[in-house]
């Protein structure tokens, strides 16, 4: 038996000599991103690794998780159910209303939950919203009983009520949308507690999730930036009329040029509208100042952007009216593809809008701002507002308004959380000043959610409509196969959704009422189909005979 | 006539008065004398009037097993009739004597409709949270067995009248 040797405990003592370095200290560790492997196994780490995971899970297999979240809620409430049940049975002095009540609820609820947990989980949203909508009344009648002015209050109705309606209409949609913002905020805590160089984060302050706010808590306050930004961003100062002169000029330009761009159906010219547009400073300064807290500088950014949007729909009415050329709605590629936006759009917006932030509060990118003008898009879509309302076309006007408000409210949203983000913002002065822009911030993050609403809408609505036309063109596929002297001439869908498959072939088309039927079933009887045919004639000649 | 000598006159003490009859039934222990909650009364009245429907309907079954228009209506054979109606007027039975004893002050009955109106609740939760096409009438269902329930064990008189 060999004498411990202290050296052996030493760390790099059991490595071969190779790799030992020269003056006895030990070779850099293996590393992962530049972090040391060993630092992976931390406890921090290792729950940030958990976070993560279940980020990508949230994000990849929404649904399924949805429904395993609610099994796992169910089989808790019915081990708590049980548990009660037993304790009731045991103890009589335990039968008391609210706990037989809380073990009949919870039954009934676990048992939802477990057996039928779709249907559960949208139900316990819309009752969630319920509540908040009661909640909201009643602080109301509260309010209105004091006849104090409302300040707090009345942003809490606002919010109350407006979230609680909005969950109750749309359950579905706002599930996914509270999946997806769960996952980011796991995806970030993960992150942070992975890649974090500061082990301690967790250690100094609250750990868990809540290292997501220690991070941001320790960021660096870049007052210098923000002072730029502020001169950018801001219409202050003796100088404030000339450059709102000079906003509001380049606005009427921008809208002229985008108009007519899309009166004339010229993708490059509308790009040049972007360009010309200063509708995004104007917007990223609404966004500072309700990060900052600032409601003057908020109040008179809003203006001066409403001033453009005015302008904007004003000249795009205007241009319509004066075009020599008639302008169609309902083909105009340039219309066309800012009429029905979906939560793509809001992604694209979303980027587009912390690109931009990101751009503007730092000069050595600024470079950028132009691709961002380029990718946000906000006079076109207004320009077609105007255009489609002066043709009487409402339903088109308002979805590109819906468009609109998706890229304003993506820039305000994004742009303020890239401003925390990067620092711009000390996360200690927007927790103090919220106080302050209260009410906007409730309005704000009430639009963010109707616009979220609208657009999942109308996207499931396209979806639907392609997935019909798909199956319209697979049925109407295999007819043509079995009847080889017809061909399609086209298929096509009305603006009120009626399907029209045109044929071609000799006289009248065979197994008619068998096609109806199929496309009947297809379209679920939703909306009309038909079918049309003209008489194909032909003469031949030659042939070799 | 005079005492007689030696002899003491003991006056009988007065007869103690008659004691009050507040209930004629025989009282579960420690509930004699306290008032009964109005909540529970009318629980109990609740109970009785469904079981004398009940016990009705089973009746009507007994009797009517012949009828040929009840017959068609209900598809099922005499006999099969009979027990159904024999098995209603037993539950009835049940109802109404569980109800009598709830009135007396009965804990172990209070607990088996807690029991029994938890389960109802718990039903109308289900079909709340996930049969969406019954959802509003589930909320009808849920108020009648929670107010039962609030009755025979939340309203502080109805813990009053059962403590012992």
């Amino acid at each position: 038996m060999t004498a411990h040797d202290p050296d052996l405990d030493l760390p790099g003592a059991h490595l071969p000599e190779a790799e030992v370095a020269d003056d006895g200290d030990v070779p850099p560790q293996d590393t992962l991103l530049g972090i040391p492997l060993g630092a992976l196994v931390q406890v921090e780490a290792l729950r940030g690794l958990a976070l993560l995971t279940v980020a990508i899970v949230l994000v990849v297999w929404p649904d399924p998780t949805d429904r395993v979240l609610g099994l796992l809620v169910g089989l808790a409430v019915l081990v708590y159910v049980a548990a009660t049940f037993v304790q009731l049975v045991r103890d009589r002095s335990s039968r008391t209303f609210p706990t037989i009540l809380a073990v009949s609820v919870g039954a009934g609820f676990a048992a939802a939950l477990v057996t039928r947990p779709d249907e559960s989980t949208r139900s316990v949203v819309q009752g969630l919203g319920l509540v908040m909508v009661i909640a909201g009344s009643v602080t109301l009648v509260q309010l209105l009983r004091r006849r104090q002015p409302a300040g707090w209050g009345a942003s809490k109705v606002i919010g109350l009520m407006g979230g609680g309606a909005l969950l109750v209409g749309f359950p579905d949609v706002l599930l996914q949308f509270g999946t997806a913002a769960v996952a980011a905020v796991l995806g970030a805590t993960g992150l942070i507690q992975v890649f974090s160089p500061e082990r301690d984060i967790a250690d100094s302050g609250p750990a868990g999730s809540l290292a997501l706010v220690s991070w941001l808590r320790r960021r660096p306050v870049l007052a210098e930036d923000r002072r730029v930004l502020q001169e950018k961003v801001f219409l202050e100062g003796s100088t404030s009329p000339v450059r709102f002169a000079r906003f509001c000029a380049l606005m009427g330009f921008a809208s002229v040029i985008a108009a007519i761009g899309v009166v004339v159906e010229s993708t490059a010219v509308v790009i040049g509208a972007m360009l010309v547009a200063p509708l995004m400073t104007a917007l990223m300064g609404v966004s500072l100042a309700l990060t900052m807290g600032w409601p003057q500088r908020a109040l008179r950014s809003s203006g001066i952007a409403l001033t453009g949007v005015g302008l904007a729909i004003g000249i795009g009415m205007v241009v319509g009216a004066a075009a020599p050329r008639a302008i169609d709605p309902a083909t105009n590629s340039e219309i066309v593809s800012r009429t029905s936006p979906t939560t793509l759009d809001l992604a694209i917006a979303v980027a587009a809008g912390a690109a931009g932030a990101y751009a503007l509060s730092r000069r050595d990118v600024s470079d950028s701002l132009p691709g961002v003008a380029v990718a946000i898009a906000l006079v076109p879509p207004l320009s077609v507002v105007g255009l489609t309302w002066q043709q009487g076309d409402w339903s088109a006007g308002n979805g590109a308004l819906l468009l609109f408000l998706t890229n304003a409210t993506a820039i305000l949203l994004a742009g303020g959380v890239t401003f925390v983000l990067i620092g711009v913002a000390p996360l200690h002065r927007v927790s103090e000043s919220q106080q302050r822009v209260k009410s906007a911030v409730v309005v704000l993050l009430s639009a963010a959610a109707l616009v979220a609403v609208l657009l999942a809408l109308n996207g499931v609505r396209a979806t639907q409509a392609e997935v019909a036309r798909a199956g319209v063109d697979e049925v109407v596929s295999d007819w043509t196969a079995r009847h080889d002297e017809w061909r399609v001439v086209g298929t096509r869908t009305t603006s009120d959704g009626t399907t029209i498959v045109d044929l071609a072939g000799p006289g009248e088309p065979p197994e008619l009422d068998q096609l109806l039927a199929d496309l009947d079933e297809i379209t679920r009887g939703d909306n009309e189909v038909r079918v049309t045919w003209v008489r194909q004639e032909q003469a031949s000649v030659g042939g070799g005979g | 006539m005079p005492a007689a000598p030696g002899r003491a006159i003991v006056r009988a003490p007065p007869p103690a008065a008659p004691a009050p009859v507040c209930h004629r039934v025989v009282m579960a222990p420690g509930t004699e004398g306290r008032p009964r909650p109005r909540g529970l009364t009318a629980v109990v009245v609740f109970g009785l009037v469904q079981a004398v429907l009940v016990v009705a309907l089973g009746t009507v079954m007994v009797v009517a097993r012949d009828d040929v228009e009840v017959r068609r209506e209900l598809g099922v054979d005499p006999g099969l009739l009979v027990v159904v109606g024999a098995v209603l007027i037993a539950v009835g039975v049940l109802g109404a004597v569980l109800a009598v004893l709830l009135a007396r002050g009965s804990d172990r009955v209070r607990a088996l409709y807690g029991l029994v109106n938890g389960i109802n609740v718990a039903v109308a939760v289900y079909s709340l949270v996930a049969l969406r096409e019954v959802q509003l009438e589930s909320v009808w269902s849920l108020v009648l067995p929670i107010a039962i329930l609030w009755f025979l064990y939340g309203s502080p008189a109805s813990q009053e009248y059962f403590r012992r």
